[in-house]
C-alpha cells in the first residue's frame, strides 16, 4: 500500500516541501530509501525501526520503498524520521484515519520512540506557512520556537506514540502563541554602559557609531577595556523589533545555536570569532553552505578582537558582506544567500608588543614591525571603517563613582531619536542610515559651509591626514550633526569627526 | 659634462668596492695626477698602495667606466669629483674630503649655505619640538638643511623641510638606490619632489655597513657651515659628527637638555666641554652664521572661556582627556571639538593615547 506524508526541508534559510512517499510491497523484507538522502537522512532507517518497535508499533516485515520527492534535490538532516514513520504506519494500515494528510510532519526519532529537537524549525514553518500549510506536528522541544508564528496550528509531541494517538483521534491542544514583547522583558544583556567608568572618548564614539551605523576600530594596549566597550554596544542599539528578531532567529535556528527554552532571539547578537577563524566559518560555507559568523551577527555586532591577527584572506572576505549587507555562499551543490547586516567593531593593539605610544610602558617594536603590523589591514577594508578611536588603559581612580555614568537606556533613547531623523531624511533614497550614504547622497546631504571647508583643509595640512579619509569624516560629521539636532554640518561637527581618525593620526606622523 | 679623462679615472677608483678612504687619499698624495694612475710606468705605486686585489678591480672598473656612467644616468644618478667646479668648495677645504660624490636631485644645493641637523634616533618630545622648530627657522632663513637619512632627529628635520617646502640635502651611508631605513621611502620621494638632493660617497648598490656611518658624518659636517645638535645620547653617532665639525673648523650649536634625560646626556656633556656652543633659540644660530632670520607672523587666535581653561591647565604638563573633561565640565563631544580646533590652530598637540599637551 502507498502512503504520502508532507514534510519540509531547508535550503539555506528557505524551506521547501518534501513529500515522503512510502510504499510497502510483498516480497523479501527490505528497505530502500531513494531521493538523494544525505547520510544522516539515510540512517533514519534504523532509528525509525527501533522507535516503532519501542513504541509498541509493528515494523512491517515486507519490502519497503521510501521516496523523498522531489528526487533530484539533496536532502539534509534528521527531520524526516517522523514523516517516514508516519508513512510506514499509514502504509501498513496501523493508522487508518486519513487525518495525517492535513499535517506537515517534522521531527527526529530516538530509538526509544521519543521525538527529538531539529534545527531550523522557524524558517521551515514560515516557508510552509507561505506555501499555505497551517497545521504541523513537531517535537515538543521545538514548541517554543514555533509558538511565535501567528496563524498556524502547531502540535508539539513528546513521543511517536503520542503522534499515533493524536492521529487516531485523541485530542491534543495546539501550542499557544507566545508574546515577543514579554519574552524580551525577561532576557537582558547582562552588561550596561554605566558599568564602564571613564573612557568618555570611546563611549562618545560608540554612541556616534551606533547612531549612524558606522563601523568602529578601537586601538589600544591589551587590557584597556576594548572588549568590555564592544560588549556594551548591543545594549545601546535600538531594540530589535519582531521582524528583526525573526530574521536573527531563522539564522540561529538553522545553525543550531538557538536556545530551545526561549525559542526566539530577543537580544542583538554579539559574535566574537577567534582570530584563528577560517574563511568558511567567518562568511559561511562547508559542504552544507551553513551560515558563517557574519550572518550569525546579523542585526547585531561582529567583534573582531586583535584584528591584524586574523588571516588576510579572512579579513578580505569581509568586504562583500560589509558592502552588500548580505553574503552569497556558493558551493558545488547549492548557492545560498544569507543576510549579514552587522555592525563591525574591531580592536587592535597599536603594535606587536602593544605598547607603542604608551606613557608608562616601553615599546620594543621597530618602525618596520609597526608598519607591517598596521598594514595587515588593507586600505579597502579600512575604507569601510568610519571611526577609529584610541582607547587607553590609564585608570583614573579619582573619577570613579564621582558621577554615575549614563545607563544604556539613556543613551539608547538618544540614539533612537537620531535614527528617526535619518529615516526621515533618507525615506526617498533607499537607505536607512548615514553609514550607507554613497557619493550622490554625500553631495546632497553633506555640503559644508565655508568655515567647514576651511577647517577640513587646515586639518589636512596640519595633521597630515590621508585624503581617502574625507568621505568618512563627512559621514561621521553628518551623524554628529544629527545628534546635535542640526540641519547642516557645521565646522564643530567636522572638528569632532576628525578626532575619530585615530589610525591616520597615530601613524601618519 | 664632467666626463674628462681625469674624472673617469677618479670615478673608477670610487667605484672600487670596500676601498678605504685612507688608501684613496694615500694614492692621491703619492700620484697627484690621476692620469699617472693608469700609466704602466707608475702602476706599481698604485698596486703597492691599494693592494693587488683592489688595483686589479680598479682597472676593471676603469675599462667599464662608460657603462657605469650610462647605468647611473638611467637611474638619474650623477656624480661630482673634486676636479669639478661644482664640487662644493666648503667640503674641499676639509682634510679628508671625498674624491667623488654621487648625487641625485638638485645639485645646485651643493654650493648653497648649509647647516647640518643631527642627533639621536629616539628623540624625546622636547627634542622633537626643538628640532622641528629650529629646522623650520633655518629653512625659512634660506639655509639648506643637511642631515643623514636616519630615524629620529634626521627624519624630523627632513619632515620640517618638506612641510615648509624647502630643499634639503640627505647624505646616505649606502648607495643612492638603497633606501635605508626602508620605511623612509615616502620621505625620500618627498625630498626629491620638494627640490632636495641625495648625496652619497658610495657607488650604487652599496649596503649601509656600520663603518659607513661615521664616514658619512664627515660629509654632513663638511658640507655645512655649522652643525646643530638638538639631542644626543652619550653613545650617539652625532657626537662623532660634532667632533668632526670642530676639527673641520665648523660652528657647533647645541641646545641644553634635561639633566635627567638619557637622550640629552651626550649634548649636555659636550656643552660642558664647549660652553660656547650653547644656543637657546634659532636666532642665536642664525646670527652666528650671519644669516638674517625670517620671522613668520603667528596667526592670532582668540580663545573662548573653555579653550582658555584647557590651555591654562596644560601649561606645565600633559593631561588626559578625562582630566580635561573634569576641568572644563563639557560633554565628551564638545571637548573633542574644542581640542581638535586647538590642535588645528597649532596651540595644543595630541601626544598619543588620549593625552594632550601644549604645542
Amino acid at each position: 500500500m502507498l502512503a504520502k506524508v508532507k514534510s519540509y526541508a531547508l535550503d539555506g534559510l528557505v524551506g521547501y516541501r518534501v513529500d515522503t512517499e512510502v510504499d510497502i510491497n510483498s516480497g523479501l523484507p527490505g528497505y530502500e530509501l531513494v531521493g538523494l538522502a544525505s547520510t544522516a537522512t539515510k540512517e533514519s532507517k534504523e532509528r525509525v525501526r527501533s522507535a516503532m518497535k519501542n513504541s509498541g508499533l509493528l515494523y512491517p516485515m515486507k519490502r519497503i520503498t521510501v521516496n523523498l520527492a522531489p528526487a533530484d534535490t539533496k536532502k539534509e538532516g534528521s527531520g524526516f524520521d517522523l514523516p517516514i514513520a508516519i508513512g510506514l504506519l499509514a502504509a501498513s494500515e496501523q493508522i487508518v484515519n486519513k487525518k495525517y494528510k492535513d499535517f506537515v510532519f517534522i521531527g527526529e526519532l530516538g530509538l526509544d520512540g521519543k521525538l527529538r529537537h531539529v534545527n531550523g524549525i522557524m524558517p521551515l514553518l514560515l516557508s510552509a506557512y507561505q506555501d499555505g500549510e497551517t497545521r504541523f506536528v513537531i517535537p515538543s522541544q521545538n514548541a517554543k520556537e514555533a509558538s511565535f508564528i501567528e496563524g498556524i496550528e502547531v502540535y508539539a509531541m513528546d513521543r511517536l506514540s503520542d503522534v499515533v494517538a493524536f492521529l487516531s483521534g485523541v485530542d491534543y491542544n495546539p501550542v499557544p502563541i507566545s508574546s515577543f514583547a514579554s519574552t524580551c522583558k525577561v532576557h537582558g544583556y547582562g552588561v550596561d554602559f554605566c558599568n564602564v567608568k571613564g573612557q568618555s572618548v570611546a563611549k562618545r564614539a560608540l554612541e556616534i557609531a551606533v547612531s549612524g551605523g558606522h563601523n568602529v576600530l578601537m586601538i589600544g594596549p591589551p587590557g584597556a577595556g576594548k572588549t568590555m566597550l564592544a560588549k556594551c554596544v548591543p545594549t545601546i542599539m535600538p531594540d530589535m523589533n519582531f521582524q528583526e528578531a525573526v530574521e536573527v532567529t531563522k539564522i540561529h535556528s538553522v545553525s543550531g545555536i538557538l536556545d530551545p527554552g526561549v525559542g526566539i532571539v530577543t537580544t542583538r547578537p554579539f559574535r566574537t570569532p577567534h582570530h584563528t577563524t577560517t574563511v568558511p566559518t567567518l562568511v559561511g560555507g562547508g559542504n552544507k553552505a551553513t551560515p558563517g559568523e557574519v550572518s550569525l551577527a546579523h542585526n547585531g555586532v561582529l567583534f573582531l578582537d586583535e584584528m591584524p591577527e586574523y588571516s588576510r584572506r579572512a579579513l578580505e572576505t569581509l568586504r562583500q558582506p560589509l558592502e552588500d549587507r548580505r553574503v552569497t555562499v556558493a558551493r558545488v551543490a547549492r548557492t545560498v544567500e544569507y543576510p549579514s547586516n552587522f555592525m563591525l567593531i574591531a580592536s587592535m593593539n597599536p603594535c606587536p608588543c602593544g605598547n607603542y605610544g604608551s606613557k608608562t610602558q616601553v615599546c620594543k617594536c621597530s618602525p618596520q614591525q609597526i608598519h607591517n603590523y598596521v598594514s595587515k589591514l588593507s586600505g579597502p577594508l579600512l575604507d569601510r571603517i568610519d571611526l577609529q578611536i584610541e582607547v587607553d588603559s590609564v585608570l583614573y581612580e579619582e573619577f570613579r563613582g564621582k558621577e554615575k555614568p549614563e545607563t544604556s537606556a539613556e543613551v539608547k533613547a538618544r540614539i533612537n531619536r537620531v535614527r528617526a531623523i535619518q529615516a526621515e531624511r533618507f525615506k526617498d533614497d533607499g537607505i536607512r542610515i548615514n553609514a550607507e550614504m554613497e557619493a550622490n547622497h554625500l553631495e546632497k546631504y553633506c555640503t559644508l559651509d565655508q568655515a567647514g571647508e576651511r577647517l577640513l583643509q587646515k586639518a589636512f595640512d596640519k595633521l597630515n591626514l590621508s585624503a581617502r579619509g574625507t568621505t568618512r569624516i563627512l559621514k561621521v560629521a553628518r551623524t554628529i550633526a544629527d545628534i546635535d539636532g542640526s540641519q547642516n554640518i557645521e565646522s564643530k561637527h567636522i572638528a569632532e569627526a576628525i578626532q575619530y581618525r585615530g589610525l591616520d593620526r597615530k601613524y601618519n606622523r | 659634462m664632467n666626463t674628462t679623462k681625469e674624472n673617469k679615472i677618479v670615478l673608477a677608483l670610487a667605484l672600487v668596492e670596500e676601498l678605504s678612504i685612507k688608501k684613496k687619499r694615500d694614492l692621491l698624495s703619492a700620484l697627484p695626477n690621476p692620469i699617472d694612475w693608469t700609466k704602466e710606468s707608475s702602476f706599481h705605486v698604485v698596486e703597492s698602495i691599494l693592494g693587488d686585489k683592489h688595483a686589479n678591480e680598479f682597472l676593471t672598473k676603469l675599462s667599464s667606466v662608460d657603462d657605469s656612467i650610462e647605468e647611473m644616468d638611467k637611474r638619474q644618478v650623477g656624480f661630482v669629483t673634486f676636479y669639478d667646479e661644482t664640487y662644493p668648495e666648503i667640503l674641499r677645504e676639509t682634510y679628508d674630503f671625498p674624491l667623488v660624490l654621487f648625487t641625485k636631485g638638485n645639485t645646485s644645493l651643493l654650493n648653497s649655505d648649509c647647516i647640518a641637523v643631527v642627533g639621536t634616533r629616539t628623540p624625546t618630545r622636547y627634542g622633537q619640538k626643538v628640532c622641528d622648530s629650529f629646522t623650520r627657522d633655518f629653512a625659512r632663513a634660506g639655509l639648506t638643511v643637511v642631515s643623514g637619512f636616519a630615524r629620529g632627529v634626521d627624519s624630523i628635520a627632513r619632515k620640517a623641510c618638506v612641510m615648509t617646502d624647502s630643499p634639503t640635502i640627505a647624505v646616505f651611508a649606502c648607495g643612492l638606490d638603497v633606501c635605508y631605513p626602508a620605511e623612509h621611502k615616502g620621505l625620500l620621494e618627498s625630498i626629491l619632489s620638494s627640490g632636495g638632493l641625495l648625496v652619497s660617497e658610495y657607488p650604487l648598490g652599496t649596503k649601509p655597513l656600520q663603518y659607513h656611518f661615521p664616514e658619512r658624518n664627515r660629509i654632513i659636517s663638511g658640507l655645512s657651515r655649522g652643525v646643530f645638535l638638538p639631542e644626543a645620547t652619550l653613545k650617539s653617532g652625532s657626537l662623532i659628527t660634532a667632533r668632526l665639525a670642530v676639527e673641520q673648523g665648523k660652528e657647533l650649536f647645541i641646545v641644553p637638555g634635561n639633566i635627567n634625560s638619557p637622550e640629552s646626556e651626550g649634548t649636555n656633556k659636550l656643552l660642558q666641554e664647549m660652553p660656547h656652543a650653547l644656543v637657546i633659540d634659532s636666532e642665536d644660530v642664525l646670527s652666528r652664521l650671519n644669516v638674517k632670520a625670517v620671522s613668520v607672523d603667528a596667526e592670532v587666535v582668540e580663545l573662548n572661556i573653555s579653550e582658555t581653561l584647557v590651555v591654562d591647565a596644560l601649561h606645565d604638563k600633559e593631561l588626559h582627556f578625562e582630566e580635561l573633561l573634569e576641568i572644563t565640565a563639557l560633554s565628551a563631544g564638545e571637548l573633542s571639538t574644542l581640542l581638535m580646533n586647538l590642535e588645528i590652530n597649532g596651540i595644543i598637540e595630541h601626544t598619543g593615547g588620549n593625552f594632550y599637551c601644549l604645542a
